[in-house]
């Protein structure tokens, strides 16, 4: 730590800080400040008063290249702290937020946005101090980035020159050869793999050819910056993105292409520098070599929070908190020296706060399924991508957070950065085992906010249901589904699926309305035919054995059937929206119940094993997908439906045998479905298979 | 004339046989036509069965027509196995029957029995769908209305052909004789002759 760069730079700055202290004040607010780019280049710090509709009033001032802003945070009129407020991370504009409050060791009782301030020497030393601190921050924020950054490829003239990252120099480097990196770089990657190995490679970062594939990276999504030969355009109207080859993500989702072990990307310290070596040979495509790419950005931000955190305790602040694009958060004390209130967003609405929960001394980490997506054909891919299937993680968990106990050690932020990708991808099974594990070894508390394959919300925590504020109207829609069995100290996950079908009443009143239209008509046709007599028939008879097949007046008719035709067809089949199917529903249409409901994009499947009739549900999985095979007694007879569901991109749904009705209806004349809204339909069996 | 022939024409035991021997080459063409294979889409059929549904239609009249149906649809999902399907066969089996009677009586001479097959065919395709999705409370089977009434106007044209064909050719004693007649018409003699058996 203490050879890092910023440091070095963080030790120039507080040189030049105290050397110009008191022109400061002679100048009424000049402050000067070390250029990291240029070592010991000395400038003035120009401040200018912001009075800000959000966050009232303050200064900002220029910190190497980045405008920051400082804000006073007033109490009962009278000053109780500094809100620091700065973009960072490129062009995608990640906005910190970080605030600090006077306590006892650290008082900020002067306004910080009163340039002009009549200030004794150690309310002035502490001014100073606090915007040492946070010019300090901007600094070491600005260069995490600029090792971290995929995009810095060290391009650009002048004012717009990018710097180039470490990232993007081992991107570009061919197999064995080796890149010299920073220090910092260094210990994320360290971290990284630390999390790589105890995660079981569900947080990857070797996997960004497949983040680039997908459109995620910043290349792509924030850029639209075209050049990879498996790039395709972005739709602006439909805001959405073709898919992939399938020859690309079979070649970047090859276990050896994304092996992120000590063996493929080897991390060496020698003689105070540091390196990292390429061992994976590039994934080759029509011939083409691709290269090995890796991503620190999801890290980065938690990477910077924890450093900001180690910056602020120096300055012996306790009461604080960073926070970094939502994303990674630490927090000390909170404004009084209790616990800081910390809000979750709500994955399925947003803008909105689902839950609080209080934490003390925490780094926190969230990820949303809900940012960094788009849709095709009906089906969401969002930006975290499973390397062990090559596409995004597809696994029902919307949100996640996760709070690390300070106590725990430094870089949690970091660590819990690399979790919340990591609990995406792994699933809820995998997230039980994990809390009763892993979680739970080291103290940290997670919220997953979970969607069921019927579509029901749930909440996965190992936080108890006392400790959670519900703070929306829909907290009651969550289930709580992760249960604590006080007997075996595990904690187990209660589906508490209800697979409800309501029957919709109002098709049993078009039923009745028609049925009784039709027996009035009947009625009146009968009597209308004794009323009026026999007489026409015989006449009929007589005149169609003269007749022609046609006649001037049918034109009409068949004019007629075709307008009726063409308006069916409008109305049936140009006029709806479908989409790639997603869920096959499988009901028993006597008792409206759920037998099997399976999702083709999360590949899952769940069995109703409590049927009314019966039903047996027998699944096999097969070569060619998922054979699910209905059994049900009839009459003293056995009747079955075997039902065959095909994964892969064109995901469909066939009836492939049944013992039903003579016809065999179920399997002869009902095609394949691959879009949403279609239907199979076995009567004899009363078995039907409807997909959305 | 007219006496004779109101009283004798309703039960009679030859109309009763002709509905009988109808109903029965109805019932046979439907489960014939139900051994082959379904068309393209589910629930579609030629419907060669309706043939003689609209021939007792022209020949006996509706009450009879309606029997007709009734009894075909009944016994032959008994036969094939399949009782969950004769809700909708005898809806619709109604409905196109009842649609062909209105035709027939108002706009018969105009329009030929080609048309009129055809509408009532469509009508029977439309509302053997829409009963199906009320019963199985499937909306998502509606999206084959369309295509089943595309393949109704095929069928229609079929049946009604054969109907055309039929009235055409069989000898108009055959039917007459089970036929009520116009007391009007000038040129029969084959009615009386008829009668004149029955008396």
């Amino acid at each position: 730590m203490k050879k890092s760069l910023y440091t070095i730079f963080s030790i120039l700055l507080l040189c030049s800080l105290v050397a110009f202290c008191c022109l400061t004040v002679l100048d009424g607010g000049n402050l000067a400040y070390a250029d990291t780019e240029n070592g010991c280049d000395v400038s003035n710090i120009e401040f200018t008063p912001v009075d800000d509709f959000l966050y009232g009033k303050g200064v900002s001032f220029e910190v190497g290249g980045n405008t920051v802003y400082l804000y006073r945070i007033l109490n009962n009129g009278a000053p109780i702290g500094v809100r620091f407020r700065g973009y960072y991370f490129g062009y995608s504009g990640i906005q910190v937020f970080s605030e600090v409050y006077s306590s006892e060791q650290f008082k900020i009782d002067f306004d910080i946005s009163d340039l002009n301030a009549q200030l004794s020497a150690s309310q002035l030393a502490r001014r100073n101090e606090v915007i040492r601190l946070f010019s300090e921050i901007s600094l070491m924020i600005d260069a995490v980035d600029g090792y971290a950054n995929t995009i810095y490829d060290g391009s650009g003239e002048g004012e717009n020159k990018l710097p180039l990252s470490d990232v993007y120099r081992y991107n570009v480097a061919k197999q064995y050869e080796t890149v010299e990196i920073s220090y910092d770089t260094y210990r994320m990657l360290e971290l990284a793999r630390e999390m790589y190995d105890d995660t079981n490679g569900a947080f990857n970062p070797a996997v960004y050819r497949l983040v680039d594939l997908w459109g995620f990276s910043s290349r792509v999504y924030t850029y639209r910056n075209y050049g990879e030969t498996y790039d395709r355009k972005w739709s602006e109207e439909g805001f959405s993105y073709p898919l992939p080859e399938e020859k690309y993500i079979d070649a970047f989702s090859d276990p050896m292409f994304t092996n992120f072990s000590q063996d493929a990307v080897t991390l060496e310290k020698k003689e105070g520098k540091y390196f990292v070596t390429k061992n994976v040979s590039p994934a080759v495509v029509d011939g083409e070599s691709l290269e090995q790419w890796i991503d620190l950005g999801g890290i980065a931000k938690g990477y910077a929070v924890d450093l900001a955190r180690q910056m602020i305790a120096k300055s012996s602040i306790d009461r604080y908190y960073v926070n970094a694009g939502s994303s990674s958060i630490v927090t000390g004390l909170g404004r009084d020296g209790g616990k800081t209130n910390l809000n979750m967003e709500n994955a399925f609405a947003s803008y909105t706060n689902l839950l609080q929960v209080q934490i003390g001394k925490s780094s926190v980490s969230t990820s949303g399924q809900n940012m960094r997506r788009y849709s095709v054909d009906g089906v969401d891919y969002a930006h975290i991508i499973d390397g062990a299937t090559g596409a995004p993680a597809q696994t029902g968990v919307k949100s996640v957070m996760v709070v690390v106990p300070e106590e725990k050690g430094e870089f949690w932020a970091t660590k819990g950065d690399c979790l919340t990708t990591a609990l995406t991808v792994m699933g809820r099974d995998a997230i039980v085992d994990f809390v009763n594990g892993y979680l739970k070894d080291n103290d940290i508390k997670i919220v997953v906010q979970y969607q069921t394959l019927d579509n029901r919300m749930q909440l996965l925590s190992n936080f108890s249901e006392e400790e959670v504020t519900p703070l929306s109207d829909n907290f009651g829609q969550f289930g709580w589904a992760l249960k604590f069995n006080s007997e075996t100290g595990k904690f187990y996950y209660d589906a508490d699926a209800k697979f409800d079908n309501p029957t919709n009443d109002s098709y049993k009143t078009w039923l009745i309305v028609i049925g009784s239209l039709l027996g009035a008509a009947a009625v009146a046709l009968v009597v209308y035919h004794f009323v009026r007599g026999k007489s026409r028939t015989a006449t009929n008879v007589q005149n169609a054995k003269k007749d022609k097949p046609f006649k001037v007046l049918d034109v009409m008719v068949y004019v007629g059937v075709v307008l009726v035709i063409l308006v069916l067809f409008y109305v049936f089949l140009f006029d709806t929206e479908d989409a790639q199917m997603q869920i096959i529903n499988v009901i028993d249409e006597e008792t409206g119940e759920t037998l099997y409901v399976y999702n083709v994009i999360r590949r899952e499947g769940y069995v109703n094993t409590e049927n009314k009739n019966g039903w047996t549900v027998d699944v096999k999985h097969t070569d060619e997908g998922v054979e699910v095979t209905f059994t049900r007694e009839i009459d003293g007879e056995p009747h079955f439906n075997t039902m065959l569901i095909t994964l892969g991109r064109n995901a469909s749904v066939k009836m492939i045998e049944s013992v039903c009705g003579y016809s065999k209806e179920c399997v002869r004349n009902f095609p394949a479905i691959e879009r949403s809204g279609g239907s199979i339909i076995c009567s004899p069996n009363r078995l039907k298979v409807i997909t959305q | 004339m007219k006496k004779i022939n109101n009283k004798t024409s309703f039960f009679s035991a030859k109309r009763l046989a002709t509905l009988a021997v109808l109903t029965a080459m109805s019932l046979i063409t439907f489960m014939i036509e139900s051994l082959f294979p379904p068309l393209f889409l589910p629930g579609a059929k030629m419907g060669l069965s309706n043939v003689f549904s609209l021939l007792a239609l022209f020949v006996l009249g509706p009450t009879e027509a309606v029997i007709l149906v009734v009894v075909r649809t009944t016994l032959g999902s008994v036969f094939t196995g399949n009782i969950s399907t004769l809700l909708y066969s005898m809806t619709a089996g109604l409905v196109s029957v009842i649609v062909s009677t209105v035709l027939v009586e108002f706009v018969y001479p105009k329009v030929s029995i080609v048309a009129i097959s055809v509408v009532a065919a469509v009508m029977h395709n439309v509302t053997q769908n829409v009963v199906f999705c009320l019963v199985s409370n499937t909306p998502q089977m509606f999206a084959y209305m369309p295509w089943l009434a595309l393949i109704g106007v095929l069928a229609g044209v079929i049946v009604g052909f054969a109907v055309w064909f039929i009235l055409r050719t069989v000898p108009t004693r055959v039917f007459v004789s089970v036929a009520d007649f116009a007391p009007n018409e000038p040129q029969t003699e084959q009615p009386v002759e008829e009668q004149k058996e029955e008396k």
